[in-house]
This record gives structure tokens, sequence and C-alpha cells, in this order.
């Protein structure tokens, strides 16, 4: 079974005010993966989804949205 | 660093492998195949080597590829590419096989079925390995 996943780096990372290259840089990876992240082409892994939650001060439920958790809302 | 020295020790082997075929190539009264294949991993090996020691010279340059290396997306295209590549090589293979057969070469023919049979053998075992070691 394969779930669709999308995120709200964009959305967080605009209201940061922060670029692609900044926020790649405050989580280890390069500026292409946040692209990648932010187009929906590539679902982060566990340690990156924290990382990125805890720079977002946020929770990773909060941060990614499961397909069958938008159908419930 | 240690990526780097890892990967600076890998390319002094290749550079050996290819001073040995070299050498091989030239003691069997130059033999243009091991000749070419030697010079060609002495020199893109050194290239290497000659790389890597300018790297671990700039902080900036180290850290972009140290970044690049461990990066996890990185590493799933690589996982991804080596993975399509490995079945695109059987498939070559089993059609230069066919090929082989055609034209009545069965001496290369059996090598290469060898050479396939390993190959498939490999990845089972590596299969086996992995799926043991991520239970």
């Amino acid at each position: 079974m394969e779930s669709k996943i999308e995120n709200r780096i964009e959305a967080y990372r605009k209201m940061m005010k922060i670029t692609q290259e900044e926020l790649a840089n405050e989580v280890s990876v390069t500026r292409q993966t946040i692209i990648s992240l932010e187009n929906g082409k590539y679902i982060a892994s566990l340690p990156l989804a924290h990382r990125l939650a805890v720079f977002f001060q946020t929770t990773i439920e909060e941060l990614f949205i499961f397909e069958n958790e938008k159908e419930n809302e | 660093m240690k990526i780097i020295k890892k990967k600076i020790i890998y390319s002094i082997l290749l550079t050996c492998a290819g001073i040995i075929l070299l050498s091989a190539g030239y003691l069997r009264e130059q033999d243009s195949i091991m000749v070419g294949m030697g010079t060609g991993l002495v020199v893109v090996s050194v290239l290497k080597i000659i790389q890597f020691i300018r790297l671990m010279k700039n902080e900036e340059k180290m850290k972009r590829y140290t970044l690049l290396q461990n990066e996890e997306r990185m590493i799933l295209i690589s996982i991804k590419s080596g993975n399509m590549m490995f079945f695109v090589t059987l498939i070559i293979e089993y059609l230069v096989l066919l090929v082989l057969i055609i034209i009545k070469k069965e001496m290369i023919a059996t090598i290469l079925c060898e050479v396939m049979a390993l190959q498939t053998f490999g990845y089972l075992i590596s299969y086996y390995l992995y799926n043991k070691k991520f239970l």
C-alpha cells in the first residue's frame, strides 16, 4: 500500500522568510533536496522530517500531510 | 575526512591494479587491451587521488563534498541508479550472449554465461544478507 504524502515545507519556509539554500544548510541537505521536497517529488526520511520539524518548531504531523488524513479533514 | 581517506585508499588500490594490468600487458608482448585498460585505470585513479588531496586542503569544498556523499537523496539516487544499471547490464549481456551463440563463439558465450550466473548469484546473496541485517 503506497500512501501519498504532501508537505507544508514551502509555506513554513516562506513564513520564516528564508531561502531554500538557507533551509538546506540548516538541515544539512542540498538545495536540490529542498526543491524536490517542496515539489513533492521526494519524501523525506524520518530523521530529515524530524530535523525539519525541529527547525520550524512544529511537529512532523503538522509539516507532513498523509493522503488519508487529508480525506478525513 | 574519513570518507576522503577511504576514497584515497580505494584509488591507490585501483592504481596498483592498473599498474599490474599495464605490466602484464607489456609482459605479454604489448597486449593492447591490457595496456589500454591498465593505462586507463592508472590515469583515472591518479587524477582522483589528486582531486581528493586538493579537496582535503579546501575546507569549504570538503564540507560540500561530505554533504553530497552523506545526503539521503543522493544515497537514494545512487542506490536506484546502481540497481537499474545492474538489470540493464544483465539484459545487455543476455543480448550479447544470443549474438555469440548465433555466430558460434561458444567459448566466449560460456564465459559470459558464467559471469551472468555469478552476477545473479551475487545479487541473491547480497539480497539475503541485507534481508537478514534489516530484520
